[in-house]
């Protein structure tokens, strides 16, 4: 594990293996994540923590096309960077080790 | 939706918003389509709007028009419901300087669907409290999840309800710093009294 990797908060980590399977607009990740967490997440909180998932640098974003079924609003995609997969890496190794030990036990 | 050809509307016959101070009915036209006013910012398509609808219009009927560009949705406007002359001047200003993208306009109320207007002018409306930088895109998700829930048969109650829910969390992720900085000062004005106490009279 890399030592200067910031490691991301559950809810982050649960964005992060999203994107993982490539570029998602804000709908569709909150439906992946509903879908895996049967929790309800709203899309204030959701872009709240995208923004700061951004910040951190684990995601990268682009405004997409225009969409008169959005009222003319664009999409606003995200995808991970390099940073993300690295710290993505960081939590599943992390939860991999116990359960490495666990099966020996 | 409107075609270009069907150039009557019958926006009278739509459900009138309720405003404060003024009837309103809403309309949208998206000028954020490529190759209309792209790369604008607000202000700028609102600007455009205004010299556009303007010199059209008697000071009485502008008064009554309330174009809310930067507040919403880009490209929304919101035009008093029995000023068929505000919204004849939007269509013929959209034809001209738009040709291209007037087909793809979207003219709500749409008269089979006018009772889909209230959420959306709520929408439209609730825009301003988002943050400007995913406002774009929260409105738009909004907007993908009303079109989803009509479909899907959802009552305007039901929906209307969603969109409160969805801005009642953005208004708490936007003031959580207050409310946590009311919370820190109420026990820390709590933990002063404690100490004061154990310590003056104890």
């Amino acid at each position: 594990m890399a030592k200067n990797t910031p490691m991301p908060n559950q809810r982050e980590a649960i964005i992060l293996s999203i994107l993982v399977r490539g570029e998602k607009y804000g709908r569709e990740v909150r439906t992946d994540y509903e879908t895996r967490t049967k929790q309800a997440m709203p899309l204030g909180s959701l872009y709240v923590t995208l923004d700061r998932m951004e910040e951190k640098g684990f995601v990268a974003s682009r405004m997409g096309e225009s969409d008169p079924g959005r009222g003319g609003n664009r999409r606003k995609y995200f995808k991970l960077t390099a940073s993300g997969f690295a710290s993505l890496n960081a939590v599943q190794q992390m939860f991999s080790v116990p359960r490495r030990g666990m099966a020996n036990v | 939706m409107f075609k270009q050809k069907s150039q009557k509307w019958t926006l009278n016959r739509c459900k009138v918003l309720n405003s404060p101070g003024r009837k309103v009915i809403g309309f949208w036209a998206s000028a954020a389509l490529p190759g209309c006013h792209e790369g604008m910012t607000d202000e700028e398509r609102l600007r455009v709007w205004e010299a556009a609808i303007g010199p059209c219009l008697t000071k009485k009927q502008l008064q009554q028009t309330q174009i809310v560009l930067p507040l919403g949705i880009p490209g929304t406007i919101l035009v008093d419901s029995n000023n068929v002359s505000a919204l004849e001047a939007v269509r013929k200003f959209a034809e001209r300087q738009c040709p291209e993208a007037f087909g793809c306009y979207e003219m709500t109320p749409i008269p089979s669907e006018c009772t889909a207007l209230p959420a959306d002018g709520m929408l439209c409306r609730l825009g301003a409290l988002i943050p400007r930088k995913y406002r774009e895109a929260i409105m738009g998700d909004i907007q993908e999840d009303v079109g989803e829930y009509r479909e899907a048969g959802w009552t305007e109650k039901q929906i209307r309800r969603h969109i409160w829910w969805q801005f009642g969390i953005i208004l708490f992720e936007r003031f959580k710093g207050v409310f946590s900085w009311i919370a820190g000062a109420w026990g820390f004005k709590k933990l002063g009294g404690w100490l004061v106490k154990k310590f003056t009279t104890g």
